[in-house]
């Protein structure tokens, strides 16, 4: 390992930083990566040690006595080739080189982190307001003060061959099933990528790649639910440089738990899931059920409401068909007008497009009030939904149903339904089944238990440790 | 390829369908009420949206009232049903045009304005009641501006 050989390896790199440093008779270099180091803390905790303290007869002598304590820094990792030196300058480390003796890689990260911030999603009323960060070491902090917990377990690897991404997975040892951590680990072994810098690189390798729209693993920007799903025995997901954490295996019942479940007490967090289904096949379903409604089965709608619908009818120009799926596109856009603006524009442009759009266009006799407050309802429903991801998928799932229901009625749209059914039963997650809350042999997923009651954990997951409490 | 051979099989489906050709809800006109008389021309059929339909018999004079109505008559949804002594053995032919749950009563002098008292006192007979027999159909009078349901 030579000087020229870890400047070739970071040739043409603007931010390498490489220095020559004489102590005694003795050349030495030292390497930093700019941006990633402290510039003071190397001055002062590396350069003047070495400068001031290193003595020795021999290259090698003094390669020991830096690594043994002279340079005193609390991270010293001796280096044994050039990818490790590579690797270690990429992670924030300073490393100085002894000719002919070895390396030393001593750590200088910078401090400039983002601070742990209130959740900006999963917001709830009572509960802690720390979320993640993008620096994976906060977050293995947060999780620590979370689970103080010495069976914490947290193995670290990279993934990506260029962008060598820092990979947590987290689980508490003695609680989660072996099995599912090691599925976890090799499937993590097993991504072969150049980068895994978006959270759809991680949960399509991680879970895959499943030809869905469903979410297969659980997102969290929460350090406290993260830490419950490692307690219910679920195997957690890092990902350096991602402001959120991962669980699995994911299920349509975690899907459809919000972390303000457990900040209330269990009769109205009952109420609110049962709630929230409902909001699920009201989002899923309402569209479609109306086209069919109007255009197929009109005897099924009572008298007062059919002539309420035949009079607001009168005047648009467009089928029911055509005004419900087009409110739909135009609600998808809005969405995603909304989401690429401005925090504060987005807002404006929703609040124009909802209500002012959608007003005119009433007034002017381009859709019917009915098809406009059924596809808002639709959309808000879809808004309760605790995951976005699961929002996401209802939401094309919603528009596949209604384009059946427009060519069948009630028998497109039961046709839809059932094909849903048939994908999610066919979903696992770490081969838990996607439907297992809701299978036979269960007790109903969908109401909030006391907690009392609640003395295992869940059966699917096989815990080491079945019983959370006595 | 499963995947594709249950989304394939479900077009199929759906492309089969069973289901009766569309109307949007915009087309039709909805019947509250139907009023079906006889006079010297041949059956009549009036409706509360206004519409008359006439025949030689019960068939042609539907076919009359949905063929000259500016919309889609729409008879599921007919709630009361009004014939005369002339025509009240028209009305196993009804059976399978109208809703079971139609209610039904005799009319003396009636006409389709009636719905809004038939809504507020229901005549209490259903064209499933005399389809299974032994129900006596009450009868609705009009004098001048007035109407009475007799049992």
């Amino acid at each position: 390992m030579t000087d020229k050989e870890i400047r070739g390896r970071f040739e043409g790199a603007g931010d390498f930083i490489a220095r020559e440093l004489h102590c005694g008779a003795w050349t030495l270099y030292a390497y930093a990566i700019d941006g990633l180091t402290s510039g003071g803390d190397m001055s002062e905790y590396i350069l003047k040690p070495i400068s001031e303290n290193l003595t020795g007869d021999t290259m090698e002598q003094l390669y020991e006595s830096a690594l043994h304590g002279t340079v005193y820094n609390s991270v010293a990792d001796d280096c044994a080739d050039v990818d490790t030196v590579a690797m270690k300058l990429v992670n924030g480390f300073c490393v100085v080189l002894f000719p002919g003796a070895g390396a030393v890689a001593f750590e200088i990260k910078t401090s400039v982190n983002r601070g742990p911030s209130s959740p900006e999603v999963e917001n709830t009323v009572k509960g802690p307001k720390d979320a993640f960060v993008e620096t994976i070491r906060i977050n293995t902090s947060l999780i620590r003060r979370h689970l103080r917990t010495p069976d914490l377990r947290l193995y670290e690897t990279k993934v990506g061959k260029r962008s060598l991404t820092n990979v947590t997975v987290a689980w508490i040892q003695g609680i989660t099933n072996t099995q599912l951590v090691d599925r976890m680990k090799a499937r993590l072994d097993a991504i072969d990528i150049d980068g895994l810098l978006s959270p759809a690189a991680v949960e399509e390798y991680i879970t895959g790649s499943r030809a869905t729209a469903f979410p297969l693993m659980q997102y969290t920007e929460r350090a406290d639910k993260f830490g419950q799903g490692l307690l219910e025995g679920r195997v957690g997901l890092l990902v350096d440089g991602l402001p959120l954490a991962y669980l699995a295996p994911a299920d349509l019942g975690y899907l459809m738990d919000s972390p303000e479940d457990r900040g209330r007490d269990y009769v109205s967090a009952s109420c609110i899931r049962v709630l929230r289904y409902c909001a699920l096949i009201l989002s899923l379903l309402l569209p479609g059920f109306y086209i069919a409604l109007a255009t197929f089965h009109q005897e099924m709608i009572p008298l007062p409401l059919l002539r309420s619908m035949i009079e607001n009818k009168a005047g648009v120009p467009f089928s029911t068909t055509v005004e419900v799926l087009g409110l739909l596109v135009s609600f998808e856009l809005l969405q995603e007008s909304g989401i690429h603006l401005p925090q504060a524009v987005g807002q404006s442009v929703s609040t124009i497009g909802g209500i002012v759009v959608g007003t005119a266009a009433v007034e002017a006799g381009l859709i019917s009030p009915a098809a406009l407050i059924v596809v808002s309802i639709a959309g808000v429903c879809g808004f309760i939904l605790p995951n976005r991801d699961l929002a996401e998928a209802v939401r094309v799932w919603r528009f596949g149903i209604a384009v059946l229901s427009a060519a069948a009625g009630l028998f497109g749209m039961t046709v839809g339904f059932l094909v849903l059914l048939i994908h999610l039963a066919g979903l696992t997650c770490l081969e838990v089944p996607y439907l297992a809350p809701f299978s036979e042999a269960e007790k109903p997923g969908i109401l909030r238990w006391r907690l009392i009651f609640q003395k295992f954990r869940n059966p699917r997951l096989h815990p080491e440790d079945e019983r959370n409490q006595k | 390829m499963k995947r594709w051979i249950i989304l394939a099989a479900a077009a199929a489906v759906v492309l089969m369908s069973p289901s009766r050709k569309e109307t949007d809800v915009g087309e039709l006109l909805p019947v509250e009420l139907l009023y079906i008389y006889k006079e010297e021309s041949g059956i009549w059929v009036q409706t509360d949206t206004g519409d008359l339909g006439i025949g030689a018999d019960l068939q042609s004079a539907l076919k009359d009232l949905k063929e000259t109505a500016p919309g889609k008559i729409f008879l599921d949804t007919a709630d009361y049903l009004i014939i005369t002594k002339e025509t009240v053995d028209l009305l196993p032919q009804l059976w399978g045009i109208l809703r079971p749950s139609t209610e039904v009563c005799l009319g003396i002098n009636a006409d389709t304005q009636a719905a809004a008292f038939l809504s507020a006192h229901k005549p209490g007979v259903t064209l499933n009641d005399i389809r299974s027999g032994g129900r006596f159909l009450p009868t609705l009078i009009r004098t001048g501006e007035r109407y009475y349901l007799v049992s």
